[in-house]
């Protein structure tokens, strides 16, 4: 039997896998889509599970869907601690995703090439903006009408929820200190769209949408690209390779069943590589051959470098004006309703690039963690808590990581993984122009929670979150102009194997301080639109 | 699910706050003790009902942290040997005719202190007497319209 050759191989169905099949679909190519998972059944969500209800349930024997992969199936070796999360079926992390949905402006994609550190983007927000024009009226994005050269506008927004009153009180104590908060900008429907259900505010989001009021890649665009008839899904596909002929081109994909662990391989005209960052790595590196030896469009040991992340801390306050405030359901889209974003580009800096601030977790919530770092006991502290709980205010500012040369991903002499592939071994450390830069994110925390007289809660200067909790990674098959600096072109296109495309974070040159999702959705558009052009063209 | 985590202080892990809960306790009878001998869960009942007492609203007891604590253990037995060790401090005074606030007030500062708080609190404010009855906590709940903060002084 003659083996199919598919148009395209997409592996990974996140929001770049998931994106590229369902636009290459619809402009009439055939896909094959290798999901390492399966489909998640959304009647089996625990959304509206009870805290005191869940262990009831795992007595009983059930258990909610197991969304994050255990790294015990799929080892990564660390060098420094990194708190990888991977999703394996369909839709990938945008299962559980945060939502935050942040166009990029010029300021983002202008950065490395006026500060110098590091790679150019090679596109600018004009090349991109009609694409996050499609994708928020594809996906429904909830959002103010703000505009800015940090966070440019969109003509497409949902209606932004309410801000809660600890939210309310916080933009008004930075605006007395004249930072400016806007509202959230998340993939969440205020309102029905698109056929869609409207959020119910039941604020669970992180345990999977019952009703996919909340864009994820599975039913947003895995499942209309089925009904085209041109896509096919592979599911446990865990992919090991990318497969080339002697002209050094990609001209199929090996990967195993997640469980025979029998070996297949599939024949591509062309492929997508839409893993994550870290595993489109593995995979990119583990693809060697003698035209490739350094793995697949590596020869100048671009790939796998660069790992760009971003540093996180929290500081939490309590709000005079709601200490023993009547309690509300403050769930609404979870997540904050309203953001910081980025503002210290306006004069000069010791450091590089910039922050935001999100503000989830502000008001009633289903724990009363804070009351960890209360002194004392007994019922005078439970009086102490009760007080605290409506008052409750959260901030998280969110730092640009520079891409370092030696934060990188590797293959070389790691162990190899139940398919007898090597697995990924993650190098990564923060530098002096984090440390600067937390530093302001500190003084500014501090100096919103004062201008707000918030009671705030012991935290130690400094510290930032485990590398890779804000689960931002990017930058490991960069795009670029120079193709002895960069992987692939402003296309997601390989430049030296040009039927092999890279569409998720990996290929960004830089990690901003913002949430990448939705700039993976446009990049991912405009990379297929791309494609699809080449491939009616013959041109590949 | 999310196990985010910031390490506020020596002893002190904060976790995020809009976690999910692992060790809510049950109804009563569901569930039995894995890991504590009864005389063990007799004193953690204790030490955590001091910790969080019955006032006009539910304690400690009443939410029966002591079997969330012991589920905690079941499935995560990191710190067992330390808060074990805690247990038999606790124990030895308790013999010596100490009441458990005065235990509890000289144990402050404590990494068994700190630990079985922690572990109380978690238990407590995730059941439905801690968390629903004692701070009115609504959420979880499908509505049809979020109202946000309605009020005219917290306004711009």
């Amino acid at each position: 039997m003659q083996a199919v050759t598919y148009d395209v191989v997409v592996i990974g169905s996140g929001a770049a896998g998931g994106m590229a099949a369902w636009n290459l679909s619809r402009q009439g190519v055939n896909v094959l889509l290798l999901d390492a998972g399966t489909r998640f059944n959304p009647a089996s969500y625990w959304s509206h599970v009870k805290p005191w209800e869940w262990n009831a349930r795992l007595d009983r024997g059930q258990r909610p869907p197991a969304f994050r992969l255990d790294p015990r199936e799929q080892p990564i070796e660390l060098a420094q601690p990194f708190d990888l999360w991977r999703v394996w079926g369909r839709g990938g992390r945008t299962n559980i995703w945060g939502r935050v949905s942040l166009r990029y402006g010029d300021v983002d994609f202008e950065g490395p090439a006026k500060d110098g550190w590091e790679v150019a983007w090679p596109i600018r927000y004009m090349d991109i903006a009609p694409y996050y024009d499609k994708v928020d009226q594809l996906i429904g994005v909830s959002g103010g009408a703000d505009d800015s050269d940090v966070l440019p506008g969109s003509r497409y927004h949902l209606p932004p929820p309410a801000p809660r009153c600890g939210e309310q009180l916080l933009k008004k104590a930075a605006s007395s200190i004249g930072i400016r908060m806007v509202a959230g900008r998340r993939a969440v429907l205020t309102r029905p769209h698109n056929g869609r259900a409207a959020c119910h505010y039941c604020g669970a989001c992180g345990r999977g949408c019952d009703i996919a009021a909340f864009f994820n890649s599975s039913d947003y665009l895995i499942q209309p690209a089925l009904k085209t008839g041109r896509v096919k899904v592979i599911d446990n596909a865990v992919v090991a390779r990318v497969l080339t002929g002697d002209d050094g081109r990609a001209n199929g994909v090996q990967y195993f069943d997640r469980y025979t662990k029998a070996e297949r391989q599939v024949k591509a005209r062309t492929v997508v590589v839409a893993a994550g960052a870290i595993d489109s790595t593995r995979i990119l590196l583990n693809s060697k051959s003698s035209r490739h030896p350094n793995g697949i469009g590596n020869a100048n040991d671009v790939i796998g470098r660069y790992l760009c992340e971003q540093i996180r801390f929290h500081m939490y306050g309590f709000l005079p004006q709601l200490l023993g405030s009547a309690v509300t359901n403050d769930d609404g889209i979870t997540g904050e309703h309203v953001y910081l974003p980025r503002f210290n580009h306006r004069s000069p800096r010791q450091y590089l690039r910039g922050f935001g601030m999100q503000l989830w977790g502000c008001g009633a919530q289903a724990n009363a963690n804070y009351a960890k770092l209360m002194d004392g006991f007994g019922a005078s502290f439970k009086t102490a808590v009760k007080k605290r709980y409506p008052a409750l205010v959260a901030l998280h500012p969110y730092g640009e990581v520079l891409p370092y040369r030696d934060n990188r991903v590797t293959v070389e002499g790691t162990a190899n993984d139940q398919y007898g592939v090597p697995v990924a071994r993650i190098e990564f450390k923060i530098g002096e122009n984090e440390r600067k830069m937390a530093a302001e994110m500190y003084d500014t925390a501090e100096a919103i929670l004062r201008a707000a007289k918030a009671e705030v809660l012991p935290y130690r200067r400094g510290t930032v979150d485990m590398p890779g909790a804000a689960i931002h990674e990017h930058g490991t098959c960069r795009m670029g102009a120079d193709p002895k600096r960069s992987a692939l072109n402003g296309f997601c296109q390989m430049h030296e194997v040009p039927n092999v495309f890279v569409m998720d974070g990996s290929a960004f040159p830089t990690a901003t301080e913002k949430n990448p999702t939705l700039t993976i959705l446009a990049l991912a558009w405009r990379a297929s639109d791309y494609l699809a052009g080449q491939l009616k063209s013959r041109t590949l | 699910m999310k196990t985010r985590r910031q390490v506020l202080g020596a002893a002190v892990t904060l976790p995020v706050l809009a976690q999910t809960h692992q060790h809510a306790p049950e109804p009563a009878g569901l569930y039995s003790p894995k890991v504590f001998s009864p005389g063990e869960l007799d004193l953690i009942r204790d030490i955590a009902e001091t910790i969080i007492p019955r006032t006009d609203t539910p304690g400690a007891a009443d939410a029966r942290v002591h079997l969330s604590i012991d589920r905690h253990y079941s499935v995560d037995n990191r710190t067992l040997a330390e808060f074990r060790q805690g247990l038999r401090l606790v124990q030895t005074s308790v013999r010596r005719g100490r009441s458990m606030t005065d235990i509890l007030n000289d144990l402050e500062g404590h990494p068994f202190f700190q630990l079985v708080k922690d572990l109380t609190i978690d238990g407590y404010y995730s059941s439905r007497e801690g968390l629903a009855q004692e701070l009115g906590w609504k959420g979880y709940t499908p509505v049809a319209e979020f109202k946000g903060c309605t009020h005219k002084e917290h306004q711009d």
